[in-house]
């Protein structure tokens, strides 16, 4: 089957072409979408993207009543291997949409074709934020267009609620409403009549566990609950439900849509549309729920429960595929849980004591990672990097070595052949699943079957004699069924399956083989409930094995007469031991969303046409290429106030950017009226620029917004003008280390620019810095703060003025690890620097002191933690041409709030840090040394408001002392926007 | 006889009795039709299917794509492999092959059924995947032959089409004697000069030419046509042809019994009598891109003899919209932007 010469060339090249030109951006531009893209590799979906576009815009301009404020920028990439995506409307609306294929794991996303589902919740969002009433639009024209809030300007939290401001309502309320629409838009095929979302709700009701209010959803339950953040499409789309079950789908259209009139606030349309306060529905909401989840639990106790020993004490988190060593006695599998780093143990089940074995790098949500097990060789094969291209690593159990084998491989669904020692798997790449076969020693894979576009197998195993391969497959249509092909005919070209079982749409979940190749055991939701299931290869036939009130998942061979299996609980996975027990009767759920179905026809007629209605060969499109510098406008611009020294200045700033934010630059233009102070200061200039990594700032006696609010002042008379490049060397989270090169010039400067109680001693200089950063830091599930790691940087800098050079050279590295406590980790940060030059030259030391918060501050909180801080001395006041200094850190665990405040402002958490540093300046000269120690604290309160911005404020106290001195205490308070 | 009391409804206790037994064979034949689980989430059972609303949804006929063939190929490891080949990468960057793909003459003539034809055959990817062959792309020689234009004339000569395309051909070429007389110094000196005495001494070709192979040949009208050929003269007498066949090189080519089977084949005999290929060998960018070191190394790798093998290839090529997509104006930009070149040295 050979094919010509010439076109083997010419294909590779037209592929090759079409494959990794990542470096330039693509564009398919229409009246109404600017489609971005990377790879020409993916190109092939664009036609199928842009329908699913239009279909749905339209679809929504008529439901909405919605015109968009301007065209929409679509970024299509394939940076990750599960399909995810996003969407913001300030300061422009964007799409960000990933084409890989979707995760299938639990059915927590139900759906049928993966674009045309994304495309329909990601355009609800930008109606929902971007559909503008009158006020709103007077405003957009007032400031030029949607303000988005920045740190720099707190006034811009006003002027980006008065241009948008139903972005200012919480993330259940977004994600509630898209996933509530993109399931009617399917016909029904989503997560609100999503049997996962079924379980939970029943499963609280079941235990008797806190369903969250208002308040506790977003300040605990998004933060804690091992689902995290997924907890705001649960509630969210579980009320959304609620609300049409008791009051109609018209009226939840009527909440959500920013028509003329309607409320700004979406608490305040609420009350206006329901007459009744949003914290009272969402109370009758859970005495609703928990109602309608007992007649549910009802229904399946009318036959006979499943019952099962558990293994360990309470529920694990998101766990991955597991697999039983009966040789070693112990349960092998990943775990992620809130508070601990997600990592593989092995779990003896005699003893129930586990052994950590290694940590998982870039967990996925719910699965952790996927994995394959060899019994003899002892060798675990897991995924890393699973968010992003996944790699594959080894791990032998028994001596913890492990071994990358492959980088960037972007294989999942691992299944071990027994019979020849191959690993299998699934590959996602540009859009397509593929199975591929990795023989031993594993280090490269081949390619066995990919399936056309839209056709997803997942959860795939190999038959232990190595004869058959079992998967599930998922459709076009959200058709799912288990299907078996022949290996040997699989390999030789035939790609011809047999389905074994059509669960209809619930997907056919982790079917293994057993032993002796005779059946499989998987999970299914066929009932509305997870239950166990075998397939009897010889008898051709499907029985039930559990009938349990949560539900069951994952079966893992155990024993001749038993399963392990996994036991949703509020804690996550369980892992238990059921028994091979056939059952016959199984009681079916109610879903909710089925009956929304038959009370509201309305929601039928919801359905989305086919995106084929939308005829592509009539849609001009520009694909020329695509640079954004000349695509950058007027994003907005709006009064600004500033601080200069102990002034205020009063002026303007103006944003411009590329609609995909690939460029952006502000200016900055105020004045100090202020007659005090001196007329060559009153006027304030700043212009900054970012691009990919480069940025050049200007400035002209510039001030700063923080500045109102001392001690720290970063306002300077004179100007400068910088340049800074940031070259990244690894990306490889949460690896990462970058180059930074920065040059800057000063003219009429009379303080050091770092160094705020220094005086200048020259006021023209040149600074050049090179600076080597890297950052390997990870945190748990809830953690407010990263755990565990490492970080270093390494600078020289260079300043030149008055014909003579004042170099300079420092080093820090911090070590974090975690303790036994959950969140909560000893930290050990040092630093080390030396300068060149006269001990009197303000240019050839270094200065110390302070906290560094200003009263009202946006730079970090810790800033104790800072190379040149010091807590309890004053702002500078230790000076020293070289230095050694260390800090060592314990962090508490923090203090959640469950219920603290309202929808609009509430407390999240609060979280203490003691600290003690020591610090030795001049350690070459004994005349000069400097020996300071000291020991203090820092409170840090965590606030959310209008659900988008956090505020945190800040209390703290250091003691330093010094031999011959009196101690010299420091009280902080500081407010962090 | 009378009935009691229980009868008072009508039906006795054998009434009774007579249903019941009914029903439970109703109900036997109920379970063994419909079957305890059903396949299908629409049927109710004794495993109940729970009810989800669910409209009709969108089919594949609603998903419209671009080429999905062209992205089969990016799927297979031996394509990334090519794709990531420096020496591949290389070769791409090669401004002559940029050139081809700006030529529109030489775009039609690669694209040819004839070409198709001919390169489809599995004696012409043997014959490729010599190693005879990767050193001849690479050596001087090739270069010096085809740039004559008396090579080029040669081959487009209808009567070495036929020439080839014989089976007086195929029993020439098999003749060992032929090729050692090939390999003589004296053909050598032939194609340089007067040398025909020494040649005739030659106890190989003596041979050769006893042979009935030989006698037929010079006996029939296609020798008489072919030895009046004026081009056929000048190819011959080109210095580069001579050190061609003097070479090792070309004893070795010849001595392959792939080369041997390409050589025969009909296929090819129409390719070189094909108008396409006049074009192609004529263009002076397709010349020096064949030269081309990295072209070279490339093709005497084992990765380029297992990608032509590649079953996605083959399904990716034969196709209308590839041939389309090759042509097309999008295509023929983008190669010669050099855009290929750019994403494979950033």
């Amino acid at each position: 089957m050979a094919k010509s010469l010439i076109y083997l060339i010419t294909a590779v090249i037209s592929i090759s072409i079409a494959g990794t030109a990542y470096s330039q951006i693509y564009r398919y531009e229409t009246d109404r979408l600017r489609l971005l893209y990377f790879g020409k590799a993916y190109a092939y979906l664009i036609p199928h993207v842009v329908a699913c576009y239009e279909n749905a815009l339209n679809y929504h301009q008529e439901l909405f009543d919605f015109e968009p404020s301007e065209k929409i920028t679509l970024f299509l990439h394939d940076f990750s291997d599960y399909n995810n995506a996003g969407a913001s409307t300030a300061p422009y609306n964007k799409i960000s949409l990933a084409v890989a294929p979707a995760s299938y794991v639990f059915e927590t996303t139900p759906a049928n074709e993966r674009i045309n589902a994304t495309m329909n919740h990601e355009l609800v969002h930008i109606a929902a934020a971007d559909k503008a009433s009158g006020r709103d639009k007077f405003f957009r024209a007032l400031f030029w267009g949607k303000v988005k809030e920045t740190s720099d300007n707190p006034l811009t939290i006003l002027y980006s609620y008065l241009t948008s401001p139903r972005r200012s309502a919480s993330r259940w309320y977004h994600e509630g409403i898209a996933v509530f629409m993109e399931t009617w838009m399917a016909g029904g095929y989503g997560r609100a009549q999503g049997p996962w979302d079924e379980m939970v709700f029943r499963t609280k009701v079941r235990d008797s566990s806190r369903i969250y209010d208002l308040v506790g959803l977003e300040s605990e339950a998004s933060k804690v609950d091992f689902q995290v953040g997924a907890n705001a499409y649960l509630y969210g789309t579980r009320f959304m439900s609620y609300l049409t079950y008791e009051y109609g789908p018209e009226k939840l259209i009527d909440w959500i849509n920013r028509s003329s009139g309607s409320s700004a606030y979406y608490i305040s349309q609420f009350k206006k549309v329901y007459e009744i306060s949003m914290s009272d529905a969402w109370h009758n909401w859970i005495d609703w729920e928990h109602v309608f989840q007992e007649n549910n639990l009802n229904f399946i106790r009318e036959y006979p429960l499943t019952s099962s020993r558990a293994l360990v004490g309470k529920g694990m988190g998101s766990v991955s595929p597991a697999f039983y060593d009966a040789e070693l006695g112990e349960l092998i599998l990943a775990v992620n849980y809130p508070g601990q780093i997600p990592h593989i143990t092995a779990i003896n089940l005699e003893t129930q004591k586990s052994r950590k074995l290694t940590g998982v790098k870039g967990p996925a949500f719910y699965f952790v990672t996927s994995t394959a097990y060899d019994k003899n060789s002892k060798t675990l094969f897991y995924t890393t990097d699973n968010n992003g291209w996944r790699d594959i690593v080894s791990l032998d159990v028994t001596s913890g070595k492990k071994k990358m084998l492959l980088k960037d491989a972007r294989i999942g669904d691992l299944s071990f052949c027994a019979a020849d020692s191959s690993l299998w798997g699934v590959r996602h790449s540009y859009g397509i699943s593929a199975i591929v076969r990795i023989r031993y020693p594993y280090d490269k894979w081949n390619l066995v079957y990919a399936w056309p576009y839209g056709y997803d197998v997942y959860d795939i195993d190999i038959s232990p004699n190595g004869k058959l391969l079992t998967s599930g497959l998922a459709e076009i249509n959200g058709r799912q069924s288990l299907i078996m092909m022949d290996v040997d005919s699989l390999l030789a070209g035939d790609t011809s399956y047999s389905t074994l079982f059509d669960f209809g749409n619930s997907i056919a979940a982790n079917f293994v083989f057993s032993d002796d190749n005779n059946y499989l055991y998987g999970s299914s939701y066929y009932t509305g409930v997870s239950n166990i299931y075998r397939y009897d290869l010889a008898n051709d036939s499907m029985e039930a094995l559990s009938n349990c009130e949560s539900g069951y998942f994952r079966p893992t061979l155990y024993q001749n007469d038993s399963l392990i299996v996994f036991e949703y609980t509020g804690d996550g996975f369980l892992p238990v031991v059921i028994e091979k027990k056939v059952i016959e009767d199984i009681n079916p759920i109610s879903y909710l969303g089925h009956e929304l179905s038959e009370m509201y026809p309305l929601l039928k007629e919801w359905i989305l046409e086919p995106p084929s209605v939308v005829d592509i060969d009539t849609i001009k499109a520009d694909t020329s290429a695509y640079h954004s510098f000349w695509h950058i406008g007027l994003a907005s611009a709006y009064p600004i106030v500033e601080g200069y020294g102990d002034y205020a200045a009063w002026g303007v700033r103006m944003n411009f950017q590329s609609p995909a934010g690939l460029h952006s630059t502000h200016f900055t233009v105020s004045y100090t009226p202020d007659e005090s102070l001196a007329e060559n200061e009153r006027l304030h200039l700043n212009w900054f620029y970012r691009h990919s990594g480069w940025e050049i700032s200007f400035d002209y006696n510039g001030a700063d917004f923080y500045d109102l609010f001392g001690p720290t002042k970063t306002s300077r008379k004179g100007n400068s003008l910088g340049l800074t490049y940031t070259k990244t060397l690894i990306y490889d989270a949460p690896k990462n280390m970058n180059l930074k090169f920065s040059l800057k010039g000063f003219n009429n400067l009379e303080v050091l620019p770092d160094f705020q109680n220094v005086l200048a001693s020259f006021d023209k200089f040149l600074v050049g810095s090179i600076s080597l950063n890297y950052d390997r830091k990870v945190a748990s599930l809830g953690a407010v703060d990263y755990e565990k790691g490492i970080s270093f940087q390494l600078v020289t800098s260079h300043t030149y003025l008055s014909d003579n050079w004042f170099p300079r050279a420092y080093a820090s590295l911090h070590l974090g690890f975690p303790l036994p406590l959950n969140h909560s980790s000893i930290w050990l940060r040092s630093s080390a620097g030396y300068a060149d030059g006269d001990r009197f030259e303000p240019f050839a030391n270094f200065y110390f002191g302070g906290f560094g918060n200003n009263y009202v501050d946006h730079q970090t909180v810790k800033r104790y933690r800072s190379n040149l801080s010091f807590p309890g001395l004053e702002i500078n006041e230790v000076g020293g041409n070289n230095y050694l200094k260390t800090l060592l850190e314990w962090s508490l665990p923090p203090i959640r709030f469950r219920s603290l405040g309202s929808p609009s402002l509430y407390a999240t958490w609060l979280r203490v840090a003691f600290f003690s540093s020591g610090l030795y300046t001049n350690f070459d000269n004994a005349e000069f040394e400097s020996k300071i120690g000291n020991v203090g604290t820092q409170l840090d309160l965590r606030l959310s408001m209008l659900s988008r911005l956090s505020i945190t404020i800040s209390a703290g106290y250091a003691r330093a002392f010094e031999k011959g001195f009196r101690p010299a205490d420091e009280f902080m308070v500081s407010v962090k926007l | 006889m009378s009935f009691t009391s229980n009868q008072s409804n009508g039906i006795g206790k054998a009434g009774w009795t007579i249903i019941g037994s009914l029903a439970i064979v109703a109900l036997i034949a109920g379970v063994y039709y419909y079957g305890a689980f059903p396949s299908s989430a629409d049927s109710t059972g004794a495993i109940g299917a729970a009810k989800k609303y669910q409209a009709e949804q969108i089919t594949d006929a609603d998903v419209k794509l671009d080429n999905p063939e062209l992205q089969a190929l990016l799927q297979d490891d031996k394509i990334l492999a090519i794709l990531e080949d420096k020496e591949f990468q290389r070769a791409m960057q090669d401004e002559n092959f940029r050139a081809i793909l700006a030529d529109s003459d030489l775009r039609r003539a690669l694209m040819s059924p004839d070409i198709v034809d001919a390169m489809a055959d599995e004696s012409f990817r043997q014959f490729l995947a010599t190693p005879e062959m990767a050193r001849l792309f690479q050596g001087d020689l090739r270069r010096a032959l085809m740039a004559e234009e008396a090579f080029r004339q040669f081959v487009a000569n209808p009567a070495m089409a036929r020439l080839f395309q014989g089976d007086l051909y195929r029993a020439i070429m098999a003749e060992e004697s032929f090729r050692q007389f090939i390999a003589t110094p004296e053909m050598a000196r032939l194609f340089q000069g007067d040398q025909r005495r020494a040649i005739m001494d030659n106890e190989a070709l003596r041979q050769f030419m006893a042979t009935p192979a030989m006698a037929r040949l010079f006996q029939g009208d296609l020798h008489r046509t072919v030895m009046a050929n004026e081009s056929f003269l000048k190819f011959l007498a080109n210095p580069a042809m001579a050190r061609l066949f003097q070479g090792e090189l070309f004893r070795a080519i010849m001595a392959n019994e792939a080369s041997r089977q390409f050589l025969a084949n009909p296929e090819m005999a129409r390719l070189f009598q094909g108008n396409h290929f006049r074009v192609i060998i004529a263009n002076e960018s397709f010349r020096q891109f064949l030269v081309n070191p990295n072209m070279a190394r490339l093709f005497q790798g084992d990765l380029f003899r297992a990608l032509l093998s590649s079953p996605a290839l083959s399904v990716a090529t034969d196709t209308e919209v590839f041939h389309r997509a090759l042509a097309s104006e999008q295509f023929r930009a983008a190669a010669v932007s050099g855009a290929l070149a750019r994403a494979y040295t950033e």
